[in-house]
């Protein structure tokens, strides 16, 4: 029933049916792209009183053209701008471009560098679910999520510059490897700060007296910090009743129909499909890492935000195995050249960026340029998902469930 | 000598007074009149900005603090005390527009009448022994026409800014405020069965021994929930919910009647913080402090109470979302209803049974 | 899961594939660690597709790829391909398999079965690959632009003689 028709004649079908609705009259509203609770991004909703009956999702504000771009730009050159699609999670986009192109060329960066990745693609899945989670406290209307999330970010954030150079867009993984290596030791400012962060936050000092300057330790410490910060959000917001009230049964994307629609990441895994490129098909080095793929069955938007939530537990576990096991050595094969050529072929390379799988399309005619480079980002895959979802629901769930999708406009756009 | 001239100053100006036209004679008069300055100064027009802008500043302040910011800093010598005027220079500012379909002389009035009706229920509001603008026997029974009228002037924005966000925010509100206020009059009512009198001074004064906290526990709780929804604070902020409706009724307003909407709001927040004082927390009864007259030390206990009960509901937005439509109905006629038509029961058996 | 194991079932998938389609198969591009590409005529692309998801439980749709073929070397004449990334999820063997099935169509007539009724999720890839190369998908149930302005109204952006404004070299 739910799948018979595409999304728009469907719900045309469905509203006939819905006589209970027919007795007032419709009410259409466009719900973006100026609105704080979409962003830039379009649903145009149809309701009858409180219950909508119809939304149809009109992405491309901000699309840009990336793949357009891709032909013109260089192997080297196509990295930074293929990132801007999500720079919440610019690791997690350029991850497969880079398999993908390794794949191409045959080549398989040397040890470090595989941990190196992890440790930056892990941190920007933090990064961005953290992104989601505050951003799902505003939408519920809960202020502080957001601002507590934000907060912790800040920390998680330096870290990525650290190792990047750069606090978010940091172009870090090139193909043969990472752009440079993480620094022996952290800057004596920043770890100050952040002690000072700690104590304010979690009211005691970092055990064992002074933090850590060595790379390591203080990766550790910051990841034993913000495990004691996840503990205290669960309470915060995702136990309040109030919360659970509003998204505990909204929303539902039944297993099979999640895997009809090709939903991606955290929407699959809160399906209860357990899925996950990192355990599926193994890159880098996550084969010798252990770690859990959260699943959820409620099938609804508590269960996507609290594989969200489980998601970070297990990156925090992910980035302390990371960085006990990093190997010393080079970080990348050699210093490629803004042109490089890649052999002529086709290549399909995937990997798990922070929400859900993204997939790569490259077709080389051995120039020093892509022939064509298609992107199936995770928000695009999740957008089908979205008028199956807004519908039979209140005016007041519209918010929770696009957000409990993880839907990102420009990433859906590129 | 110089008291000689200023006598004759002062003679001379009550010749001048003598001889003016009675109307303009009585309005000098009036200007001069005890009701005037208390309009104008203490529990009038001067306080309540001074006490709006304080709990603005406190909302902000308490809230930076809850969510582990700084809040405002710079405007003001002491921790951003003047940010509110900042703000209010900026908004004044800004230019007044008018939506093209908008109903104009409606869209334009109503802001106006809203920020006028709600300072009115300080013109009820005794402070403190004598501290009252307008004395009346039924003082809380005006309180609460206006109170129930004031929604009146946002549906009718809501209507006439003839936007689908203003429109769907206004009936949220309508459905929001009209259903709360049957609790709302029903806490109320068994206080004035307790106390025997539909005015605040006499209600304050039953409560000289024993607030009616204890025996209308129920009463209190219900008073305060619904209080909450009245004036659209969190949980309750359906009306203005912004990740759904961009900002409900309020959507195309800006500039100016903006800030008498948010004025408002805050009014009213603070007219209810002190109408649970008065109704339930004893209003100005404390314990006396020697060497400070009574006069001063009642507003003073008022106060205070009222901005306790201000920081709980402004504690709110810190660690609750927001609830649906139906929650809020269905808390409303199934829970609040039921609990307070039981707690007027308990008042009146406890009234039959000579405890009050 | 190896990839020796995932390289021996898209070779029995393979096998199974020509058994049953015979000539339809026009080519089979397996690289290793790369891609696995089955190239079939427009005309029975669905009976395929049908195929795989009913027999091979290939349920979950990746992602759809349009790329407009003139530019290459080699190349007799204009055609633009439409390749389809599908894995499993429903089976526990098959989740590291991602097969593309691809199918190629001129270009002045871009015309194909829509295969939405196989593959639900290919409803949004679709209608990109529709206003980005202009394939027209017959039996999609709304085809409509989706990224694009309302106001479009050159040629379709990712085939390869339109040029980007600002990039002429």
């Amino acid at each position: 029933m739910l799948l018979q028709e595409g999304s728009a004649k469907m719900a045309k079908e469905e509203f006939k049916s819905l006589e209970v609705y027919e007795t007032g009259p419709t009410l259409t509203f466009s719900m973006g792209p100026q609105h704080p609770g979409t962003g830039h991004f379009r649903m145009v909703i149809t309701v009858v009183g409180d219950m909508v009956v119809r939304c149809d999702p009109d992405p491309g504000f901000v699309h840009r053209g990336e793949e357009k771009m891709c032909e013109y730009k260089t192997w080297i050159t196509n990295i930074p701008h293929l990132e801007r699609p999500a720079i919440l999670d610019s690791a997690g986009m350029t991850y497969p471009y880079v398999l993908a192109v390794e794949k191409l060329m045959d080549i398989e960066p040397p040890e470090r560098a595989k941990y190196l990745r992890v440790i930056m693609a892990e941190l920007q899945r933090i990064c961005s679910h953290l992104y989601w989670l505050g951003l799902m406290g505003v939408f519920a209307g809960h202020a502080t999520m957001y601002m507590w999330c934000f907060g912790d970010r800040e920390y998680l954030v330096d870290l990525t510059q650290l190792i990047g150079g750069q606090r978010i867009t940091h172009s870090y993984f090139v193909p043969g490897g990472v752009r440079n290596d993480a620094p022996p030791k952290v800057p004596r400012e920043l770890v100050k700060d952040f002690s000072r962060y700690y104590r304010m936050i979690l009211g005691k000092d970092y055990p064992g007296g002074e933090m850590p300057e060595d790379f390591r330790k203080y990766v550790l410490a910051v990841c034993d910090f913000f495990d004691a910060r996840l503990d205290e959000y669960y309470p915060m917001l995702l136990d309040s009743p109030i919360f659970i009230y509003r998204t505990k049964g909204i929303g539902i994307l039944k297993r099979e129909d999640a895997i009809s629609l090709g939903v991606v990441g955290p929407v699959l895994r809160g399906s209860g499909v357990k899925s996950d490129t990192r355990i599926d098909e193994p890159y880098d080095a996550y084969p010798y890492i252990k770690f859990n793929v959260p699943t959820m069955d409620g099938c609804d938007s508590y269960s996507r935000m609290m594989v969200g939530y489980y998601e970070m537990k297990e990156s925090v576990k992910i980035i302390r195995q990371a960085v006990e096991q990093m190997p010393e050595g080079p970080v990348k094969l050699k210093q490629h050249p803004v042109t490089i050529k890649v052999p002529a072929g086709e290549v399909f390379a995937s990997a798990e960026a922070a929400r859900g799988q993204c997939s790569f399309y490259i077709r080389s005619d051995g120039t020093d340029k892509p022939y064509r480079v298609k992107i199936c980002s995770p928000s695009f895959r999740n957008l089908i998902a979205m008028p199956y979802l807004i519908r039979d629901v209140r005016i007041a769930d519209i918010p929770i469930i696009y957000w409990s999708l993880n839907y990102w406009p420009v990433e859906c756009d590129r | 000598m110089s008291s000689l001239i200023l006598q004759e100053y002062a003679r001379a100006a009550a010749n001048f007074l003598n001889e003016l036209p009675h109307p303009l004679k009585d309005f000098i008069l009036f200007l001069h009149s005890d009701t005037f300055i208390k309009a104008i100064i203490f529990p009038g027009l001067l306080f309540i900005l001074t006490f709006v802008m304080f709990t603005i500043w406190f909302e902000r302040k308490l809230l930076a603090r809850v969510m582990v910011r700084l809040g405002p800093l710079h405007v003001g010598k002491y921790a951003g005390l003047l940010q509110l005027v900042a703000d209010a220079v900026k908004l004044l500012s800004k230019e007044l527009i008018v939506p093209e379909k908008a109903i104009k002389p409606l869209y334009v009035s109503m802001p106006i009448l809203c920020g006028a009706l709600s300072m009115l229920i300080f013109a009820f509001l005794p402070l403190g022994p004598g501290w009252v603008i307008y004395p009346s026997d039924i003082s809380l029974l005006l309180v609460f026409v206006i109170l129930a009228v004031t929604p009146i002037t946002i549906l009718v924005a809501g209507w006439a800014s003839r936007s689908k966000y203003s429109f769907i925010g206004m009936v949220r509100l309508a459905f929001q405020v009209f259903s709360y206020e049957v609790p709302f009059f029903l806490a109320i009512a068994s206080i004035t069965l307790a106390a025997r009198s539909f005015n605040l001074e006499k209600i304050v004064e039953a409560q000289a021994e024993l607030p009616f906290i204890i025996p209308a526990l129920l009463g209190f709780i219900v008073f305060l929930i619904t209080a909450i929804a009245e004036v659209e604070r969190v949980p309750f902020d359906l009306p203005t919910a912004e990740q759904e409706l961009v900002s409900g009724w309020q959507t195309e307003y800006t500039g100016a009647y903006f800030a008498l909407f948010y004025l408002a709001a805050y009014i009213k927040l603070d007219a209810m913080a002190i109408l649970t004082a008065l109704l339930f927390l004893g209003g100005w009864h404390g314990p006396s402090i020697p060497g400070i007259p009574e006069s001063i030390l009642g507003p003073f206990w008022l106060i205070l109470k009222s901005l306790i009960v201000i920081f709980l509901v402004l504690l709110l937005r810190g660690v609750f979302p927001r609830i649906t439509l139906d929650k809020l109905l269905d808390i409303g006629w199934r829970v609040l209803i039921p609990l307070a038509l039981l707690n007027i029961l308990i008042v009146a058996v406890l009234i039959q049974i000579g405890l009050i | 899961m190896s990839l020796s194991d995932v390289g021996e079932i898209l070779a029995r998938l393979i096998e199974d594939l020509k058994k049953k389609f015979g000539d339809k198969i026009l080519e089979v591009n397996v690289e290793p660690k790369k891609i696995t590409k089955v190239l079939v005529a427009p005309e029975c692309i669905k009976e395929v597709a049908e195929y795989l998801k009913s027999e091979w439980a290939l349920d979950y749709i990746k992602g759809v790829t349009g790329i407009d073929l003139s530019r290459l070397p080699n190349m007799a004449q204009e055609v633009l391909e439409v390749i389809y990334h599908v894995g499993s999820l429903s089976s526990e063997a098959l989740k590291a398999v991602t097969l593309s099935l691809s199918t190629k169509i001129s270009i002045s007539d871009p015309v194909m079965p829509s295969l939405t009724s196989v593959w639900k999720g290919a409803e949004m890839h679709e209608r990109e690959v529709y206003e980005m190369l202009g394939v027209n998908f017959k039996g999609h149930p709304d085809l409509r632009r989706l990224l694009l302005p309302e106001f479009w109204s050159d040629k379709p952006p990712l085939r390869k003689d339109y040029v980007a404004p600002g990039r002429e070299r």
